[in-house]
């Protein structure tokens, strides 16, 4: 099949590159390091995790009030363009707001890792997985997707579905999610005083790379294309050809 | 003071529309009463169903959380913007410090997910927020103290649906606590779970 270089509207709502890394030393010294590696582009926050005290007052008697439970700190990192997330072994990019094509995203990745590496306390890359979520409010699956299923009751009609599975693929792992129809509450209707009862349905690809032990980062590189380039098979395998059509596709 | 609703507009009409799972607990579906205990605090629908348990195999399984962080940095960047257009008014209190107190009430805030929020920089040396969730419209004023190691003070105006309800002032973190009463009512076996939780 011949895949598109662009659609529009994209409808993307999240485009998430994990990169999972082994690394010569503890994830808290680390952070140190990555923090010292990034150019001045990129700011850092970060946010806390656990239970906070504004919930734990909710409950509890006045005197024991001050109690408050910080299991461990999210660290974030952000640009005009995108944002970043480091974990313990785990490299998380998404965009910042909409999403900016693979042509702007990928060199920021690229930027992002090659100053990352210069800190030499990653050991390997062990895993890549991109996952893109496509939302679309108001539309039924049925009329975008070639994708049915039945089962031994054929008047019953779904209308509201969520459909997960996982296969492998050129030694690739996939996770597919559907979601047809759920219901949802449009928050910009609702503050405008109007109940905004909508339905959404998603198109969840998740592509995953396990097991590799990359050292150089022209390899990983040249992996998380791989798996963009699958990402993008699946996803334009499965639309059908009036809806792709609709997409004003550019090749 | 405003009307709720037109003041929510004012300030948010250029703010991203977020969608969000619709409250299923009334369906009387079988296993609901386990989402009411769930310990997500940021409820962002993108694949799963409401109240369902994060168990993700896949890429980032904190794809919930992504949406409210990105409602972070974007009030970050404009604070910052904000805090150099009225440095003036704040001689005695530096960026870092004056940014370590908006993630103070901020972070707190977005906890709570709420449908719309607004982030203002005062010349009064506080923060306006205007929030909306559920029926309820809320005016914060965080009061930017100057004095180390004495607490920020807040004020909390309320209104469900257009009707006031009594004010609150307070520390930030009563004023805040006060706020989550009044969205989520005392539950001490949801408490209960979440410490069993930290104890496994």
């Amino acid at each position: 099949m011949k895949i598109p270089k662009k659609i529009s509207p994209d409808s993307i709502k999240d485009s998430v590159v994990e990169i999972r890394y082994s690394s010569k030393i503890p994830f808290e010294v680390a952070i140190g390091f990555f923090y010292k590696s990034l150019d001045d582009t990129y700011n850092y926050t970060n946010r806390p995790i656990g239970i906070g005290k504004q919930q734990l007052t909710n409950s509890i008697p006045s005197n024991l009030q001050q109690i408050g439970i910080q299991i461990a700190n999210r660290h974030l990192f952000y640009n005009e363009k995108i944002k970043i997330e480091l974990l313990p072994n785990s490299i998380i990019f998404n965009c910042l707001d909409s999403y900016i094509s693979w042509d702007i995203y990928q060199p920021e990745i690229e930027k992002t890792l090659s100053q990352i590496t210069k800190a030499e306390i990653i050991e390997n890359y062990t895993r890549v997985g991109l996952r893109y979520i496509s939302e679309y409010p108001n539309l039924d699956l049925k009329d975008c997707l070639k994708f049915s299923f039945s089962f031994n009751m054929p008047e019953m009609k779904s209308k509201t579905y969520t459909f997960h599975s996982e296969f492998n693929q050129d030694n690739l792992k996939i996770i597919l999610n559907l979601n047809n129809n759920i219901q949802i509450i449009n928050s910009k209707s609702a503050s405008q005083n109007e109940l905004g009862i909508s339905s959404v349905s998603n198109v969840d690809i998740d592509v995953i790379m396990e097991n590799i032990e990359e050292k150089s980062l022209e390899s990983l590189l040249s992996k998380i294309e791989i798996v963009h380039q699958k990402e993008k098979e699946i996803f334009f395998n499965l639309l059908t050809d009036k809806f792709l059509e609709s997409l004003n596709p550019v090749y | 003071m405003p009307i709720p609703a037109a003041h929510i507009n004012e300030f948010n009409s250029n703010q991203q529309v977020v969608w969000i799972a619709k409250n299923y607990t009334g369906s009387g579906s079988t296993g609901l009463l386990r989402d009411n205990f769930s310990d997500d605090e940021i409820v962002f629908f993108h694949s799963k169903q409401p109240g369902f348990r994060e168990n993700y195999p896949g890429t980032y399984n904190s794809i919930l959380i992504s949406n409210s962080d990105r409602k972070l940095i974007h009030f970050e960047k404009s604070f910052k913007n904000q805090f150099e257009l009225l440095s003036a008014y704040f001689q005695n209190l530096n960026f870092q410090e004056a940014n370590e107190k908006l993630s103070s009430s901020l972070i707190s805030l977005l906890n709570i997910n709420p449908d719309v929020i607004s982030m203002e920089l005062t010349r009064d040396k506080s923060i306006f927020y205007t929030l909306k969730k559920q029926d309820y419209t809320f005016f914060i004023q965080h009061f930017l103290n100057e004095i180390e190691d004495d607490e920020d003070e807040a004020i909390l105006t309320v209104f469900k649906d257009d009707n006031k309800l009594p004010s609150y002032a307070g520390s930030l973190l009563q004023t805040i606590s006060e706020l989550n009463t009044l969205l989520e009512p005392s539950n001490t076996s949801k408490l209960e779970l979440e410490l069993n939780e930290l104890s496994n």
